[in-house]
C-alpha cells in the first residue's frame, strides 16, 4: 500500500515540476532581452520604471498597443522599429481584437497604469480616450515640425478629426470613408449607355479621368441600381443585383448613420434627446423619407437583394466579385487591393472598379457622412513618454509611411497608410476616394456630441435597420420604436 | 433464407449509411479547401477555376502582412498539453471516488461540479481577469493554464464517471477479497479496463482547451497567444480575410488529429472485461 | 472496509477539490458580486446597486425570448446529436475495411475551431453565392434566405451546431458500446436478435449510463454555445436567433454595463440549474 501510494505522489510531483518547467523555458524561449525588460515593467507598475537611463544604454521600452492582424500596424510597427534601433528604443507589442482593446485601454487609463504608453483608437473610441492622452503640440514643436505644414498635409477633415479644442492628439494612421465600387465594363459600355438613356431619357454617369463616378440625386441612383438588376439566365432568380450595401448589424447601421449624417440628422441633439424621438417630432419626416427611400431599393424596386440583412462588407464585396452585383457599398480602404488583382478582374472583362460616394445624399452642402480614423496617441500616465513621441514622429514620417505601403503589399484588405492624394496618384486608392474622403468629418460617428450612450442606442438601431430592410416593420415603425428606446436610455442614464 | 436477405439489408443499411455520413461530414471540409485554393477569391465555386496556394503559404511560412501559424501552434499545444495532463491527473481519481463512494454526500458534489459547468463565461471573465493581474500571471502559459483546468475538471470528473458507473464493482472486490489496497485496484484493475474512458476524456479535454477562445483572447498579449485568438485575427471589424483563416484552420486540427490518432487505440476497448476475471 | 474505503476515497476527491474551489467558486461569488453593482466602464460607476439589475432583468422581454430560443436550441441539437451520434458509433461498431478511416474522417468537423466553422458555413448558407442555394437552384428549387429569414436564422445555425458536435457525442457513444461484453452480443445474436432489437434491448439500455451522461454534458455545454450563433447571424436578423449568450454579450460589449451583463448571467445560470435539478436527480442520482 505504501509502495502505490508513494509512486503515485512521485509522478505527481514529476510531472508538476515538469510542467511549471515548461512553462517557465517556454515563457524565457519566447522573450528576448528586450521583452524580458518588457515584463518588469508589467509587473511592477507602481514603481519608476528603470528604462530611462541617462548614462550610456539610453534604452527605453514602449508599449504599444495594436489591433490583431491589422496589416496596417503589423507593417507599420516592424519599419518603425527598424527605424528607432539606432535611437534605442524597444517597442513591445499589445495586441488584442477591438473589444479587448477598448475594455483593457480605457481600464488602463482610468486607473492611470500608465500601462500604455502609445495608446491606438478608432474614431468612436477616440472621444472617449482624448481624457487619458496628452497634447502632442508642444512636442510636434520641438521636434521641428509646423503645425500649420501639418495640419494642411491632411484632408481638412481628417485634421478635424485628430484636434480637440484646437490641439492635435492623434497621429492618424489610417482613414477610410464609405464608398462605392461600380462594374466599369457595364457604365462603360456603350450599349448600356444607349439603353439606359432610351429608358430613363437621360445619360448614364460617366467616370472621370481617375475613374470617379457622381450621381446628381438619389432618384439618379435608384434608376441606375433598377436598371443593373437583372436575370441574366431566365431562371425567375435575379442573377445581378443592381445595389448591394450591407444590411447585417454593426455594418448595416454604419450605411444608414452615414447617409443620416447627410441629412443632417444625427442620433442625439445637444441636450442628449433622440434627434427623432418623441422630443423631435419635427425630424421624423425627414428620417422617414430616408428610411423609405433604403427599404424601397430592398422591397418595392426589388434592386437589392434581400439576404443584405445578412451581409457584413466582406460579403457586399464577394457579391461585387462574383459578378452578382453592378455597384457595391464598402469602405475605401478595404477592398481595392482584392478587386484590382487580375484573376479577380477577369469576371467583370478586366476592369477596375469605378468608385462613387454618397456625397449625392447630402441634402445641404456642408453636411458630412462620417469617416473610420485610427490613430496613435501619447498617454498622459506613460513613463516614457521621450520615447513614444520618437515612436509617434516616426509615425508621422512621410516617407516611412510610403515605403510601408510597398514593404507589406499595401493595398490590401484594410491597409492605407498615407491620407493623401498620393495614394489616388499612384493607384493604391479609388478615385471616389477623394470625393468620399473629403465629405466625411464628424469627431463622433454618430453625434458631434460624444455620449457614452451612443454605442447603446447604435445597438438599438440595428436589429430594427435589419428588420425594415427585410420589410417586417414599416418606416414609421421603426421611427417610433428606436426613438422611444433611445429617448428611454438616455433618460435612465440621467441626462435629463 | 431469412438469415440471408437480413444480412443483406444490413450491409445495405450500412454502405448507405457510410455514404451518407461521408458526404455529410466532408461536403463542407470540401468547400473549405476550394475556398481558400481558389485564385478568384469566390466563395460559390464547385471546382476552383485556378488554384493559388499564396494562402497557405502565407499562413505556413508567413508574409509581410500576414502572421505564421507555428509559434501560436506551440503555444496551444504546450498549453493544453499541460492542462489536459493535470485535468486527468485530478478528475480521474476524483471520479473514481465518487462512483464507488456511494452516499448523499458524494451525489451533492458530483452536483455541485455539474452546477459549476454551468456558469456563463462572462460572468466568470472580470474576476479572473483580475485575479491573474494580482498574480501577475497574464499573457503566460501557466495563467492560461490555470483557467482551463478548473473549468474541464467538471467535465473530466463527469465523463469518467459514467465509465467508471458502468464498470462492475465485482472485480474490485474480488480484489478486496484477495488483500489488495485500494490504490492497486484502482490502478491495476479499474484503470486498465477503462483505458477507453480516460482516452476519451483526455481527447475532450484537449479539444475544449484547444479551442477556447474568450479567455485565450483577454488573457494573451504577446507572449503566450495561441490558436484561437490568431485565427480569429483574421476578422477584423471591417473585413475578413477568409481564406486565410480557413485555411488556418484547417492547419491548426493536425496536433488534434495526431493526438487522437495516438489515443484512437485505446478508445478501441480496454482489456476485456472478461480476461480480469480469473 | 467501508471506513477504510471512505479514507481513500477522500483522498482522492481533495486535489480536485482545492482546485476547484479556489479557481472556479472563487470567481464566481465575485461575478455574483459584480451582479449587485453598476459596475460600468464606460461611466466609470462602481457602487453598490443591490437587486437593480435583477428587477430589470425580469421585466426585460428580449431576455425572456432568448432563454426560450436556447432551451429550444439545447433541445433540438443534444436529440439530434444522440440520434446521429448513436447511429454513426453503431456504424461504427461495425467490421469493415477502412474502419479507423472513417472514424478519423468523422470527428474531422469538431475539431475546426468555432469562429472557423461558423465562417464557412456562413459563406455556405449565403443567399446569392452560397453553394447551398446554389445546389438548390441547380436542382430546380428555388434560393432559401438561411440566414436572413427570421423563422430560419435560428435552424440553420441548429444544423451547423449539429454537424460540428455530432462527433462530441459518437465518441463517448463509441467508446461505452465498446466497453460492452462481446459474449452478450453474441449470445443475442445467437438466439436470433436482428439488428434493432439488438439495439433496443441490449445496447442502449446496457450503456445507459453513459448515454445519460454523455447527453446531459452534451446538453450543458450546448446551454452555453455562442461562437456559432454570433459569427452567422449575430443573433439577428432583428434579433430573431438571440440566445441567452449573445444576448448578455451584446448588453456587455455595447454598453459596457458589466454588472447587468453579469446579472443575467447568473440569472441564466440559475435557470440551467433549476432545469436540470429536476431532471438529473431523476436520472442520473441513485438512490443515496
Amino acid at each position: 500500500m505504501k509502495k502505490s501510494l508513494l509512486w503515485f505522489i512521485v509522478s505527481l510531483v514529476c510531472v508538476s515540476l515538469i510542467s511549471t518547467f515548461s512553462f517557465i523555458g517556454c515563457k524565457e524561449e519566447a522573450t528576448s532581452t528586450g521583452e524580458a525588460v518588457e515584463e518588469e515593467t508589467e509587473e511592477v507598475t507602481e514603481e519608476e520604471t528603470a528604462t530611462e537611463d541617462t548614462s550610456a544604454a539610453e534604452s527605453a521600452t514602449i508599449n504599444v498597443s495594436v489591433l490583431a492582424g491589422w496589416v496596417t500596424t503589423d507593417g507599420l510597427i516592424p519599419a518603425i522599429q527598424d527605424a528607432l534601433v539606432s535611437e534605442g528604443v524597444e517597442i513591445v507589442k499589445f495586441e488584442g481584437d477591438g473589444g479587448t482593446l477598448q475594455d483593457t485601454q480605457m481600464m488602463a487609463g482610468a486607473s492611470g497604469t500608465g500601462e500604455f504608453d502609445a495608446m491606438l483608437a478608432w474614431e468612436a473610441l477616440m472621444p472617449l480616450m482624448v481624457q487619458y492622452l496628452e497634447p502632442l503640440d508642444d512636442y510636434l514643436i520641438a521636434a521641428g515640425i509646423d503645425i500649420d505644414e501639418l495640419k494642411a498635409r491632411f484632408y481638412p477633415t481628417v485634421v478635424d478629426q485628430i484636434t480637440t479644442d484646437g490641439k492635435i492628439y492623434w497621429i492618424p494612421i489610417h482613414a477610410n470613408s464609405q464608398l462605392g465600387y461600380a462594374r466599369a465594363d457595364l457604365f462603360t459600355d456603350p450599349d448600356e449607355q444607349a439603353a439606359f438613356l432610351a429608358e430613363y431619357g437621360y445619360d448614364l454617369p460617366q467616370p472621370n479621368e481617375i475613374g470617379a463616378i457622381s450621381f446628381k440625386d438619389r432618384e439618379e441612383f435608384s434608376d441606375v441600381a433598377k436598371f443593373f438588376t437583372r436575370d441574366t439566365d431566365n431562371d425567375g432568380e435575379t442573377d445581378l443585383w443592381g445595389y448591394a450595401p450591407a444590411g447585417q448589424g454593426d455594418h448595416g447601421e454604419c450605411v444608414f448613420a452615414d447617409m443620416l449624417d447627410r441629412q443632417g440628422l444625427e442620433y442625439f441633439d445637444a441636450e442628449g434627446h433622440s434627434l427623432w424621438g418623441p422630443a423631435h417630432p419635427e425630424n421624423q419626416e425627414k428620417a422617414i423619407e430616408l428610411l423609405t427611400w433604403m427599404q424601397d431599393l430592398v422591397q418595392k424596386d426589388k434592386s437589392v437583394s434581400p439576404g443584405t440583412t445578412g451581409m457584413q462588407m466582406t460579403e457586399v464585396n464577394q457579391l461585387y466579385k462574383e459578378g452578382k452585383a453592378a455597384m457595391s457599398f464598402t469602405w475605401n480602404v478595404d477592398f481595392w487591393g482584392e478587386n484590382t488583382k487580375p484573376e479577380v478582374m477577369e469576371a467583370w472583362g478586366n476592369t477596375k472598379p469605378l468608385s462613387w460616394s454618397i456625397d449625392f445624399m447630402n441634402t445641404e452642402p456642408e453636411n458630412q457622412g462620417f469617416m473610420s480614423i485610427i490613430g496613435y496617441g501619447l498617454s498622459k500616465d506613460s513613463k516614457n513618454k521621450e520615447a513614444t513621441i520618437k515612436f509617434l514622429l516616426k509615425c508621422l514620417d512621410e516617407e516611412l509611411r510610403k515605403e510601408v505601403h510597398s514593404t507589406v503589399g499595401l493595398p490590401c484588405g484594410s491597409g492605407q497608410i498615407d491620407l493623401t492624394n498620393w495614394l489616388v496618384e499612384n493607384n493604391l486608392s479609388p478615385g471616389g476616394y477623394i470625393d468620399a474622403i473629403t465629405t466625411v468629418g464628424s469627431f463622433w460617428p454618430v453625434s458631434k456630441t460624444p455620449w457614452t450612450e451612443t454605442s447603446a442606442a447604435r445597438e438599438v438601431t440595428r436589429p430594427n435597420l435589419e428588420k425594415l430592410l427585410s420589410g417586417s416593420i414599416t418606416p414609421e415603425e421603426f421611427v417610433k420604436i428606436t426613438g422611444d428606446a433611445i429617448e428611454q436610455i438616455m433618460k435612465d442614464a440621467g441626462h435629463f | 433464407m431469412d438469415n440471408e436477405s437480413g444480412l443483406n439489408m444490413r450491409k445495405i443499411f450500412i454502405w448507405l449509411s457510410i455514404i451518407f455520413i461521408l458526404a455529410w461530414t466532408l461536403l463542407p471540409f470540401y468547400s473549405l479547401i476550394i475556398i481558400s485554393l481558389a485564385k478568384t477569391g469566390s466563395i460559390s465555386e464547385l471546382w476552383p477555376k485556378s488554384v493559388t496556394f499564396e494562402y497557405y503559404k502565407a499562413v505556413i511560412f508567413g508574409s509581410p502582412d500576414t502572421r505564421s501559424i507555428w509559434v501560436y501552434m506551440k503555444n496551444s499545444v504546450i498549453v493544453c498539453s499541460v492542462s489536459s495532463i493535470v485535468v486527468i491527473m485530478l478528475s480521474v481519481p476524483c471520479s473514481y471516488a465518487l462512483s464507488r463512494w456511494k452516499s448523499k454526500s458524494s451525489n451533492a458534489m458530483y452536483m455541485s461540479y455539474f452546477i459549476l459547468r454551468m456558469l456563463p463565461p462572462i460572468s466568470l471573465i472580470i474576476p479572473r481577469i483580475i485575479l491573474l493581474q494580482n498574480l501577475h500571471l497574464i499573457d503566460t502559459f501557466l495563467g492560461l493554464a490555470l483557467i482551463y483546468i478548473p473549468t474541464q475538471i467538471p467535465v473530466g470528473v463527469w465523463l469518467m464517471r459514467g465509465f467508471f458507473d458502468s464498470t462492475p464493482i465485482e472485480f474490485e472486490e474480488y480484489a478486496y477479497i484477495e488483500g489488495a489496497t485500494y490504490f492497486k485496484t484502482f490502478f491495476r484493475i479499474v484503470l486498465p479496463v477503462n483505458t477507453n474512458g480516460v482516452a476519451v476524456t483526455s481527447v475532450f479535454v484537449f479539444i475544449y482547451c484547444y479551442i477556447e477562445y474568450i479567455f485565450a483572447a483577454l488573457i494573451t498579449r504577446t507572449n503566450a497567444i495561441t490558436l484561437p485568438p490568431y485565427i480569429a485575427s483574421f476578422a477584423s471589424p471591417w473585413e475578413i480575410r477568409f481564406q486565410l483563416m480557413l485555411a488556418a484552420a484547417l492547419i491548426s486540427t493536425i496536433p488534434m488529429i495526431v493526438l487522437y490518432a495516438f489515443a484512437q487505440r485505446f478508445i478501441v476497448k480496454g482489456i476485456t472485461v472478461g480476461a480480469v476475471k480469473q | 472496509m467501508e471506513r477504510f474505503q471512505k479514507k481513500y476515497n477522500i483522498i482522492f476527491i481533495i486535489p480536485a477539490l482545492i482546485v476547484i474551489i479556489v479557481l472556479l467558486i472563487a470567481p464566481m461569488v465575485m461575478g455574483i458580486e459584480i451582479s449587485l453593482t453598476n459596475l460600468d466602464y464606460l461611466k466609470n460607476t462602481d457602487s453598490f446597486v443591490g437587486l437593480k439589475n435583477y428587477i430589470r432583468a425580469f421585466s426585460d422581454k428580449l431576455f425572456y425570448f432568448s432563454v426560450i430560443r436556447n432551451i429550444t436550441y439545447v433541445i433540438i441539437v443534444t436529440s439530434f446529436n444522440f440520434i446521429i451520434g448513436y447511429w454513426m458509433a453503431i456504424i461504427c461498431y461495425q467490421k469493415f475495411r477502412l474502419n479507423k478511416l472513417f472514424r478519423f474522417i468523422i470527428i474531422l468537423p469538431m475539431l475546426l475551431i468555432p469562429a472557423s466553422a461558423g465562417l464557412l458555413w456562413r459563406f455556405l448558407y449565403n443567399y446569392d453565392i452560397g453553394i447551398v442555394n446554389k445546389a438548390l437552384t441547380v436542382l430546380g428549387l428555388g434560393r432559401v434566405g438561411w440566414l436572413i429569414d427570421p423563422n430560419l436564422a435560428l435552424i440553420s445555425v441548429i444544423i451547423t451546431d449539429i454537424w460540428a458536435w455530432t462527433p462530441w457525442m459518437f465518441l463517448i457513444l463509441l467508446a461505452g458500446i465498446e466497453n460492452l461484453d462481446k459474449h452478450i452480443l453474441e449470445a443475442a445474436n445467437i438466439d436470433g436478435a436482428n439488428f434493432f432489437q439488438l439495439n433496443k434491448y441490449i445496447i442502449i439500455p446496457v450503456t445507459s449510463p453513459i448515454i445519460k451522461i454523455a447527453i446531459s454534458l452534451k446538453a450543458i455545454e450546448t446551454f452555453r454555445t455562442f461562437d456559432y450563433v454570433w459569427i452567422m447571424t449575430r443573433g439577428g436578423p432583428g434579433g430573431a436567433s438571440d440566445i441567452t449568450s449573445t444576448y448578455i454579450f451584446k448588453q456587455a460589449t455595447s454598453s459596457l454595463q458589466y454588472g447587468y451583463s453579469s446579472a443575467l448571467g447568473i440569472i441564466v445560470m440559475a435557470i440551467m440549474v433549476l432545469l436540470t435539478f429536476f431532471i438529473v436527480r431523476k436520472w442520473i442520482m441513485r438512490a443515496a
